[in-house]
Order: C-alpha cells, then structure tokens, then sequence
C-alpha cells in the first residue's frame, strides 16, 4: 500500500495529525496497538452494576509498563498520606508504589482520550519560559502565540463548550459551544472558594452542551471517566478519528505493535516493522510520526537506539501531582449530577504563584471525577458502619458527598526518567517500559500547600469532617507524563525542534506529550498535544 | 483523572493485605470450605432487611462473594480462615447464634486490629459485601438514582 505518512499510535496527537494531514491530501496509515473499542458495546453504563466496572480493559489495551524508583516516603510526610473513612490509611510501606492504576493510560483507537474527563485546556501564556523566568527546567521553543490558532481549530472542531475568564489565555471565546450547568457540589466549592478570594470558572469541557456533527449533547451521567457511550464527548475516536477516515485518505491498523524502526539512505527511516495480530509486517514509509505518549514513545526509540544524540530520550520524566480531599455536606443534595470536573480555579495556575515552589497548580470541582456516583463508592470510601444504622444513613447522605482536586506541576529530575526494563520483556521481545519518578521537595512542597488549600476550600464550603484524601505522595498515579523527548531548538539539548521533527532524523516526527519541555500548572494536556500535531503537520506540507 | 476499576482497587487492597509474611503463612497454611452459611449470616449482620431494601442473604450476596473469591486463592483462605473463626467464637456455628450475639461478635471484629484475621476479614468481607450488595437494583430503593447512569443521565436542572 503506497501512504504518505505512518503515524504509530491512534490516541490525541496521532489523530490529530492524522485528520490534519488527510485535510492536507496525504494518505496515512496508523499502526495502533490496541484495538478499537465499541462506545455501544464496551461502556456498559446502562447495566445496573455500572459502579463495579471502570474503563474496560481488553486484550492490547495497556502498554508493557513496569516501575523502578518511585521514591522513598518518609513518615515526616505522613500528613500527605491516602486514607479514606472505610479502610484507613492506604499504603503502609516505606517506598512509594503504584497505585492500581499506575501510569493510567488506554492503548487503542482514541488513546488515553477514550476515558478521559475531557477537560480542554490552552497552557498559561506565561508557562512557556520556566527556565527563563523561574530558573528550573526547560524553555518552550515557542511561545502561546505559536499554538493559538491551533487551540481554536482543536476546541472547533471538537466542540468545547465553556465560558473561561477573557484574558491572555482565552482573548477570543466566540467558537466554543455555551457552558455546561454547574453541578450542585460545584456551584457550593465555586462560592467557597470566591470567599477564599480565589477565582473560580466554568471549565472549558470537550463534551457538548449542543448537538454537533451527528453527535448528541451530553446528559450528564457522570461518568466520562468510564467511556463515553453517546459520544458527546470529544474523545478522539469520534472527533478526529471519524473526521480523518471519512476523507477516504485514513487507513488504521489495530492490534499492529511497531518493534523496529529501519533506518534508509541518506539518515531517514526507510520502514517500520514488528507483529500484527500474531504475524510480522514491514511497512515502508516516506515520513513516520511517533504518537505513542511519553512513555511508549521513548521505549520505542531506546529500543531501536536511534534519535539520541543529545541522550535525552527517556530523561526529563514529568509526572503530574494529584490532591483530592472530600467529605460529607449536610444539605447538600445531588451531587452525583452532572459534568465531571465542571468548575475550575487558576488562581494559583502561575509557576509562582504559590510562596516558596517552581511550579503551579489549579483547582477543580472534582465529586464525579473521583467517582462519588453511586452508593457502592459511598459505602466503600466515604461512609463506615454496618447494621441498620448504616443502610439508612447511607439513604440520607446520598448526593452530599462532595470533593475537591488540585492538580499540580513536577520540575525535571534526574531521578525521574523513562528507561527500558532490564529483566522484564513483551511477547515481541521488546523490553518494558520502566517508569522511574521521584517527587522532590519542590514537589513535596506544591502537593502539600494543594492538600492545605483543598481541605480549607471544604471547611469553608462546611465540611466538618473530611471523609477521603487520596495524593500521589504514597502511591504513584500519573494520567499526564510529559518530558521524554524534550522539545528545544539546540541538539544538544533536545530531542526534537519546535515543530516535533527528530534533530537526528529528519524524516522523523513526535506528537504527543514526550516533547513537552515543561508541563504547565496542572492544565490537562490534550489540547496542547493536539495543537502541537497540527503545527507539526502544517509544516510537514509547508 | 481517571476513575479505578472496583476489581483492580479490591485486588490491591486484597494483595496488601496479605503481604505481611506471617498473616501470609497462616492463609496459605488453611484449608477446609468456606461456610457460606455462616457467610450469610455475618453478611445479614452487615446488611439486614429494612423497610425499603433486603437483606444481603435475600440477594444472595454470599454466593457473590464465594464466586468472586474463586478468583483470588488467597481471599478465598481468608474466607474459609475467617468462617472458620467466626464457628468458633460461640456455642455451634455463627449462624447458629442468636443475633444478639452475632452483634457483639460483628462489633468486636470492627475493632479489632486489622493485621489479624478478625480484623482484617471484617473490612474485606465489608468491602466486598457493600460492593455487590448496592450494585442490585433492590439495594438501591429510596435513593434518588436512575437504575444505571444511561440511558437517561441525569439532565438539568439539579437543586
């Protein structure tokens, strides 16, 4: 088959650097991984055991990941501890393990988009220079005003709904759809948090709150989480992917795992190979862009030992500092209604904007992103006892429960990096991917001040007694990675230049969050990536 | 963010809670059944018959519980261990006793230390009992949901 580009991995910036080049009138075949999923079939959200199940899991849908250092915990810091009401504390160890999720991630057709909350952030126009305003970790080769344009083409063509505060970040607003309702435990933390003196939005959210593109507006079930099964939201899948194959210029292999990158003439990969449902392929192709995120990214490229001259693939491993406390509020009714992570609070978004840290954190409504939906989670986190008692505090106190999240910025680290696992291997011989991330006192800093400043949003919104606190301070969880392939316009330095292209291989591209020179303040990233696909393929036809 | 799968977070808790070495060797070391009658009666203690809702045995809870340990040896020894125990804390089996003094057995287990078998079988069996028990729909009457997420969501306006 005679294509134009190979993109492996079919997750936000694979797709939309798919549909941005299919526009362009190439032919683009994906080699995915993982398989497609169903939104009818494989998001079971109208059974009524619906809060026993997650995301799906099925055949080739995560990646080989394995762990190495994630840190010491030292009991100085036990106030960052995860606990809940039921069961205590949750980890009683002196290293820090991953959680049962660990690196969250879904391989297959959408990516980590498919269980997504779908929040679409543009970075903080000022985040772009952390090593040059702040003196720690790395310089974006560009600035806002380079991914501008493409944030609207992404939040259009999407369909983002929101009303963010104008200011740098948001100058225009007119092509997103009407905000989303708050939800009730929302619209009690937005109102605490105002009397806090911080600044609190409607988020701007890839779900829609209007029709589009055969698409329904969300009902507001909750669960985003556990697979979107209208297709409201933006995940990949039904925004990009869809888009990209109705050119008639899109094919995707599923199930296809890439092992090898065959170098040509002239320092250009000639052809990628590796097994597809059980048997070899080899595909030739004029230009390959890596899509895999930043940790199968990096393992791809250690493994075949290629586009490393400044040996900064795999370094520069950036996990995301996560804080939620929640509780129990008397009067509260409902708040197992509605959007997930509806309400936002950049206040402390800048990276110094909170005394004594590099890095910046937001704020967000978070009752239904943490899973306070149903009364299995009730029951099973927030609410101890037994007996009649319990049966019928539980009918009372449904719909009170309320919770708040911080989501906070990491700083490069030697410690922390991507590197191949030494003893473990996949089926196709390829070594895991091992992740390595140690939160540093930096780290520990910014995660304590978003627990203080969580647990004080609840007292002020009347939260007598928190009921779950769960941080990454005792168990590593990571949703957004960044960093492996570093960004930057000096080879030495970098992995790849500003428009994703390998320094070593010029034939050789990336789009996903590997390149990130740094990770914003707690903006969820896929806007970012997306926008960065689209600079990355209008150049490639330039 | 992301939402844990029930399993995954029940297998972890389970996989902790077995690690240290000799809570660890007294499971691997039981053997015998588990009494799914005592099972249900314990769960009936945890959760019984109202007005609204039936209790955990009338749902058939404890076969839940059995099957899903299946999976999982080493909960299934800690079931039988812990079966076995609760026959042991009376005159006859567990659920041969009267409710008063299946009460005072649950109460104590509650706070009893869970790096032990009481304990430790208390919080699981709880946890995994709340699970499949509010999972029915007949567990849920008198709460103000939708029998599952979709198809109906839950539209505007929520007061």
């Amino acid at each position: 088959m005679a294509i134009d580009a190979v993109i492996i991995g079919a997750g936000a910036g694979g797709a939309a650097a798919a549909w941005r080049l299919c526009n362009h009138g190439l032919k683009v075949l994906i080699l995915e991984a993982g398989p497609r999923f169903d939104p009818a079939t494989d998001y079971p959200l109208t059974n009524t055991d619906w809060e026993r199940t997650g995301f799906p899991i099925k055949p080739g849908s995560t990646g080989a990941v394995s762990y190495g250092d994630l840190g010491a915990l030292d009991p100085a810091d036990a106030d960052l501890a995860s606990w809940n009401a039921v069961s205590g504390r949750q980890v009683n160890s002196t290293k820090r393990p991953p959680s049962a999720t660990g690196y969250a991630h879904v391989q297959g057709v959408g990516g980590s988009t498919l269980q997504y909350v779908g929040e679409a952030h543009r970075l903080n126009p000022a985040a772009f220079r952390l090593q040059s305003d702040h003196g720690a970790g790395a310089d974006w080769p560009l600035s806002f005003a380079d991914l501008e344009p493409h944030y609207r083409t992404i939040e259009a063509e999407i369909g983002v709904a929101g009303a963010p505060i104008a200011g740098a970040r948001w100058s225009a607003q007119d092509h997103l759809q009407p905000a989303h309702p708050l939800s009730t435990s929302a619209r009690v933390l937005r109102d605490a948090g105002t009397r806090m003196g911080m600044a609190w939005e409607t988020n701007t959210r890839a779900a829609l709150s209007e029709p589009k593109d055969n698409r329904p507006n969300c009902n507001y079930c909750g669960n985003c989480t556990r697979g979107c099964p209208l297709g409201d939201k933006g995940s990949a899948d039904v925004t990009f992917i869809r888009k990209a194959e109705a050119t008639g210029r899109l094919t995707i292999h599923t199930g296809a795992q890439v092992t090898r990158l065959i170098m040509g003439a002239n320092g250009r990969v000639r052809a990628v190979s590796g097994v597809r449902d059980g048997a070899p392929f080899e595909q030739d192709t004029p230009i390959l862009i890596l899509a895999g995120g930043a940790v199968q990214t990096p393992r791809l490229l250690l493994a075949n030992d290629m586009a490393n001259g400044s040996g900064q693939v795999g370094r520069n491993f950036m996990e995301t500092l996560a804080w939620t406390s929640a509780g129990l509020l008397p009067g509260l009714t409902n708040s197992h209604k509605g959007l997930p992570a509806d309400a936002v609070s950049w206040t402390y978004n800048a990276q110094d904007a909170v005394p004594g840290v590099v890095g910046g954190c937001r704020f967000t409504a978070s009752t239904q992103e943490t899973g306070l939906l149903g009364p299995m989670a009730y029951a099973s986190r927030i609410l101890d006892g037994y007996g009649p008692a319990f049966k019928a505090q539980m009918r009372n106190v449904f719909g009170s429960a309320i919770a708040v999240a911080g989501t906070g910025e990491t700083i490069p680290d030697e410690r922390s990096f991507v590197a191949l696992d030494p003893q473990r291997v996949d089926a196709a011989g390829v070594p895991f991917a091992q992740i390595n991330s140690v939160l540093t006192d930096n780290s520990l800093a910014l995660l304590r001040f978003m627990a203080s400043q969580c647990r004080a949003i609840l007292t002020e919104a009347g939260v007598t007694e928190l009921a779950e606190e769960n941080g990454v301070w005792d168990r590593f969880t990571s949703t957004h990675v960044f960093g492996t392939c570093r960004m930057g316009a000096d080879a030495a330095t970098s992995v790849v230049d500003p428009f994703g292209r390998s320094h070593d291989i010029d034939n050789l591209y990336i789009v996903d969050a590997s390149t990130f020179p740094s990770s914003g303040g707690g903006e969820a990233p896929v806007s970012t990536i997306q926008a960065l696909a689209l600079r990355m393929a209008d150049r490639l036809v330039a | 963010m992301l939402s844990i799968s029930r399993r995954r977070v029940l297998m972890s808790a389970l996989a902790a809670s077995l690690s240290p070495p000799a809570f660890a060797q007294q499971i691997a070391a039981t053997e015998g059944e588990i009494d799914a009658k005592t099972l249900a009666a314990y769960l009936d203690i945890l959760l019984p018959a109202d007005e609204h809702t039936p209790a955990a045995s009338a749902l058939g809870i404890e076969g839940d519980i059995i099957g899903f340990a299946r999976q999982l040896t080493q909960f299934n020894q800690l079931l039988v261990l812990g079966t076995q125990w609760l026959n042991q804390t009376g005159q006859g089996p567990f659920h041969a006793l009267s409710l008063s003094d299946q009460g005072r057995v649950v109460d104590w287990m509650r706070a009893a230390d869970r790096n032990f078998i009481p304990g430790r079988f208390f919080l699981l069996v709880r946890l995994t009992g709340v699970e499949f028990y509010y999972s029915r729909p007949e567990a849920v009457a008198g709460f103000d949901l939708n029998p599952a997420p979709q198809p109906a969501g839950y539209p505007p306006p929520w007061q």
